[in-house]
């Protein structure tokens, strides 16, 4: 399936409703960034609904690198007795498709 | 050729906007999108609920949709919030830092036991403060918890797992039943004696299938998840229960997936909008709150069974 991206920022209650998650795939990512289907009128209604800013792949991506790379150091400022003995991991970077 | 009214006997609505409440089934025309338009039903689906103020994982949590209860968590969090179905308000705060621990009760009325660093103690929270509760004879951290306040339980835990679990009764922990199986990290539904217990680790991280019933004296197997899962939001009951993203192989990476129990086995129900493991649940299998997990984030979500009539345009070549 083919995707776009978009950044806004999730306000809560209302910013995705029952009847958009189930019409159209939505998926949340580091960064207030969104994946939705390409060529989906309902999900191009979301992001007006949203106010979102549509965004290019690589421009969704640098956002979404920017943000694991500040949890990543985040992790690494931690004491060695929080890392490594539970799934408190040292997150991981996401490739978007 | 075959129309629509000598099939079914009925013309399409023509509407100049999609009808509040479509029934299953409901076919329509929107003549101001020029879209022709059917109301399906589905098994449930996520919609976004207002965000916690603090983000946070590997965090415990209880109450129900409207009124639930977020506590402590990952970063080294002692702040908890409420939630009235709308927002989170700050709630009491815990006398000290506390993760990856077992909780059970109400917002107004809740139990953390265990965890990283506070392994044997339990705090008790009256909907404005915590107190010390009974300790634990078995340091747990990882465990499960069902239950309430005064007649709850904490379930495995540990690494590597234990398979044993304790029963609460608002004032001391006593030995309960203990598990075929020694997990940590599972999901748990239910009561003191009608508790699930639902994958988790057996091997850190590892992530297992394994379903597990109590009755409040002996842990019989249940029906095995679909997927090996850990770290996923329960809720619900031992036969009404709903298992909501968390970490599955490989690599425990997040998932979205949802799945709900019947007492049998487990299906598929609407994902989350974002995947994410160490979050945290409560509610019932119909009406479930899903909130917090990693990077860390506040994001809540909150479900609605099935069926739920939705709308989807009709499209074709």
């Amino acid at each position: 399936m083919a995707y776009k991206y978009c950044t806004a920022e999730n306000w809560g209650k209302g910013f995705i409703e029952i009847g958009e998650s189930s019409n159209f795939d939505i998926s949340g990512l580091p960064g207030n960034v969104w994946r939705i289907p390409a060529n989906n009128k309902d999900a191009n209604l979301w992001v007006f609904k949203v106010a979102g800013s549509f965004k290019t792949k690589s421009e969704a991506q640098a956002i979404v690198d920017a943000e694991v790379a500040k949890a990543q150091a985040a992790y690494d400022a931690l004491p060695e007795d929080q890392k490594n003995n539970s799934l408190n991991r040292r997150p991981e970077n996401i490739v978007l498709e | 050729m075959a129309t629509y009214y000598g099939t079914y006997g009925q013309k399409v609505q023509y509407l100049a906007s999609d009808p509040a409440s479509p029934q299953a089934g409901q076919v329509w025309f929107n003549s101001t999108s020029n879209l022709l338009k059917v109301g399906i039903s589905q098994t449930g689906a996520w919609a976004t609920g207002g965000n916690l103020a603090t983000a946070r994982s590997l965090l415990g949590g209880a109450g129900t949709q409207t009124a639930g209860l977020a506590i402590g968590g990952n970063p080294g969090i002692t702040s908890t919030e409420e939630y009235d179905g709308t927002s989170w308000t700050a709630g009491g705060t815990l006398p000290e830092t506390r993760r990856e621990f077992s909780s059970a009760g109400t917002q107004t009325s809740a139990l953390a036991s265990g965890g990283f660093g506070t392994e044997l103690t339990s705090v008790e929270y009256d909907g404005t403060s915590w107190t010390s509760g009974g300790n634990l004879n078995i340091t747990r951290v990882y465990s499960g918890g069902n239950g309430t306040q005064t007649a709850a339980l904490s379930v495995g835990g540990s690494s590597p797992a234990i398979a044993t679990t304790e029963e609460y009764d608002g004032t001391s922990w006593t030995a309960g039943g203990t598990m075929s199986v020694a997990k940590g990290y599972q999901g748990s539904a239910g009561t003191q004696t009608a508790a699930l217990s639902f994958g988790g680790f057996t091997t850190f991280p590892t992530e297992i299938t394994s379903t597990e019933e109590y009755n409040g004296t002996s842990w019989t197997a249940g029906g095995a998840l679909t997927t090996a899962t850990q770290l996923m939001g329960p809720a619900g009951t031992q036969t009404a229960a709903l298992s909501a993203g968390g970490a599955v192989p490989p690599g425990s990476a997040n998932t979205n997936a949802t799945f709900q129990y019947d007492g049998t086995s487990w299906t598929s129900v609407g994902s989350l909008t974002t995947a994410r493991q160490g979050l945290y649940g409560c509610g019932t299998q119909t009406s479930a709150l899903a909130f917090a997990g990693n990077v860390p984030t506040g994001a809540t979500e909150e479900f609605t069974g099935g069926p739920v009539v939705v709308t989807r345009t009709v499209t074709g070549t």
